[in-house]
């Protein structure tokens, strides 16, 4: 059972083994943090008295260690031990093998195929964890090591593809969220092609656009696309319609915002082909997100008189999701002002 | 004497224990209450790996010609493909169909006998288990009929204890080329029957065989009452009723079903009542009640973190 203790005690590990990754200088350090996370998020993931809990925690550990260990066989070929970075004289295969074990850590295609599965299996909150924080850790090496390299362009634009297809033909709420988080993917990598610190940017605005959702569906136990289209709270029904459309990346939502600034410089650097396939993927990603929404707020639905539930008051909701209208504009407005 | 025997027998179990074909009784079963109380049928197996799913006492050995696998291999080639460009048209449609309150799905219906193929019938006599017979025929009306006769008289073999059962199970779902796939049922909240008994409760079984071999055995179990009369009844049962079991013993570890991973439905007639039975059936299928928002009818106990396996 998930009590508090367990997750005081767990979380301790999965938060400072993101920290050590991002703040190391070796690769031995680097790889130790992704482990100490790993460590810390299993047992979060498998307390839960649930058989398909446990099934998902297993498949989710057999893939990471499968590409912790190679990363560090991966990396015991670099010249270099001691420092994260490699020299002219490194071979290519090495660089290679790295980034693709941290594409299979992060589930970006075309190592995606385990994260709709595994998140599938998660409670909310650890769907949370897994489609925010765990991503850190690995884009933080990728960043520091190759941030020009042509892999990441082909690794960039496979998943925005399969992300954008992948969602389209699903229902359950929590594989959406799983194909949009590789979308989300391909533009955290191709920031990497812009600057070190412009997927931090991105992954922070989308930590807060994906809470903001997960809080508006978590509360209420909605797993799958009726459940939404059923439900009678139209004040939650608004938020949630808010908090999509800012996910896909609609002006004026804050959503928008980094999605504007990779666009912006990606296209200075003329990489124009890069661009047409994010934004292409993107629009398919905002099909599926307003298909979630749009019957219920658009088609008739009935109302029971007999059938009087109170609807909890959305305290919680209402703050992140203001975040998620009012952020482009208050952002902007401060720009402006500076 | 008796230390003779007594050292004999331990020398003897502890020899048996690698060997599968001892009987380990309370130790992997946790029944604690008689040593020499054995089950419906005695597990032969020391541990709890399984090869595979049948189990080694159903396991049937069969010699496989190559060259006859390979002609009708090449004979299914044509089904399967046309099977797959199904697939990957309604794959590539991109509109999963999405249910609103009070829809229904018919998923079988019992009106012709290709679709009784797609149904098996057991019983324990095919399995030596017992002298119970059944069928599911065509009846007069074009429904299904699921009858036979069931006799609860145990086979003198030394091994089984009780006996009588008989079971109609549907095929597993099937993508093209023969892979396994499951029944999306995740739009629904309950299932529904519409059928004809005799009075007899019948067992709905809602397997969900998992990837790993703890999970090869999970089914979902309900009772299906029925009334004996010439009245036709739907039974609308829900989803959240339904509880775990694995290889017949309920879980003390229940979960709420998982709908889209469900691999067969069947129906079990057993009891200790021996006699004829008859369960005409006209159709199975799912219905979506947006009223219905029972996640699951059966509470666990909250127990501290020590307590092992719950």
């Amino acid at each position: 059972m998930l009590t508090l203790p367990i997750i005081n005690l767990f979380s301790l590990p999965l938060i400072l083994g993101t920290m050590i990754t991002m703040s190391s200088s070796s690769w031995l350090m680097a790889w130790m943090g992704l482990e100490m996370n790993l460590m810390g998020f299993i047992p979060l993931i498998s307390t839960h008295s649930n058989k398909r809990a446990s099934e998902a925690s297993l498949k989710y550990f057999l893939i990471q260690t499968i590409a912790s260990s190679t990363f560090l066989f991966s990396f015991l070929l670099s010249s270099s031990f001691s420092i994260i970075q490699f020299t002219m004289m490194t071979p290519w295969m090495i660089p290679f093998m790295v980034i693709l074990t941290l594409s299979v850590k992060l589930g970006a295609a075309p190592f995606h195929m385990w994260l709709p599965t595994v998140a599938e299996g998660l409670s909310w909150t650890n769907c949370l964890i897994l489609m925010s924080w765990q991503k850190m850790a690995p884009l933080s090496i990728i960043s520091m090591i190759f941030p020009k390299n042509p892999l990441i362009i082909i690794i960039a634009t496979l998943s925005a593809i399969s992300g954008s297809m992948g969602g389209l033909n699903q229902t359950s709420l929590r594989k959406i969220l799983a194909f949009s988080s590789i979308s989300h993917m391909a533009w955290m990598l191709s920031s990497m092609l812009i600057s070190k610190m412009l997927w931090l940017f991105y992954i922070f605005i989308y930590s807060i656009i994906i809470s903001s959702i997960i809080l508006c569906f978590a509360p209420f136990n909605m797993l799958h696309i009726n459940q939404v289209s059923t439900n009678q709270n139209k004040k939650l029904n608004s938020l949630i319609t808010i908090n999509l459309l800012s996910l896909g990346g609609l002006p004026p939502f804050l959503g928008f915002l980094p999605k504007w600034l990779i666009m912006f410089y990606l296209l200075q650097m003329n990489m124009f082909l890069m661009v047409s396939i994010l934004i292409i993927s993107t629009l398919i990603n905002l099909y599926y997100y307003t298909r979630i929404s749009y019957s219920s707020l658009l088609l008739i639905n009935s109302n029971n008189k007999w059938m009087k539930t109170k609807t909890p008051p959305l305290t919680k909701q209402l703050p992140l999701s203001m975040i998620s209208l009012f952020g482009l504009i208050t952002s902007m407005l401060t720009f402006t002002l500076l | 004497m008796l230390l003779e025997k007594l050292l004999s027998q331990s020398f003897t179990s502890a020899f048996n224990l690698f060997n599968h074909q001892q009987l380990i009784k309370p130790l992997f079963w946790g029944c604690s209450k008689k040593f020499s109380a054995p089950l419906l049928v005695v597990p032969i197996r020391g541990s709890f790996w399984e090869r595979d799913i049948k189990g080694p006492r159903y396991r049937k050995k069969t010699e496989r010609n190559y060259l006859d696998d390979m002609k009708y291999g090449i004979k299914e080639l044509k089904n399967e493909v046309q099977l797959w460009k199904e697939e990957m048209s309604e794959k590539f449609q991109y509109d999963p169909k999405v249910y609103m309150p009070d829809d229904s799905e018919i998923v079988w219906t019992f009106d012709t006998k290709e679709k009784l193929n797609q149904w098996v019938c057991t019983s324990d006599s095919d399995n030596k288990d017992g002298f119970s017979h059944c069928d599911l025929t065509l009846s007069k009306n074009k429904k299904g009929l699921f009858s036979g006769f069931l006799d609860c008289r145990v086979p003198k073999d030394g091994q089984i204890k009780e006996s009588g059962y008989c079971n109609i199970r549907c095929l597993r779902a099937r993508k093209s080329f023969k892979r396994d796939s499951f029944f999306d049922w995740q739009m629904f909240t309950h299932l529904i029957l519409r059928i004809r008994g005799d009075g007899r409760s019948y067992m709905l079984n809602l397997t969900t065989t998992g990837y790993f071999d703890v999970m090869w055995h999970d089914i979902y179990n309900y009772i299906l009452f029925t009334r004996g009369g010439p009245y036709w009844q739907v039974a609308k049962i829900p989803f959240s009723k339904f509880f775990l079991s694995s290889k017949g013993r309920i879980q003390d570890k229940q979960d709420p079903i998982p709908l889209d991973k469900i691999t067969n439905i069947g129906i079990t007639c057993a009891g200790k009542t021996p006699g004829p039975f008859q369960l005409e059936i006209d159709y199975i299928g799912v219905h979506f009640d947006g009223n219905h928002t029972e996640e699951f009818a059966y509470e666990m106990y909250n127990v501290p973190s020590f307590i092992v396996g719950v």
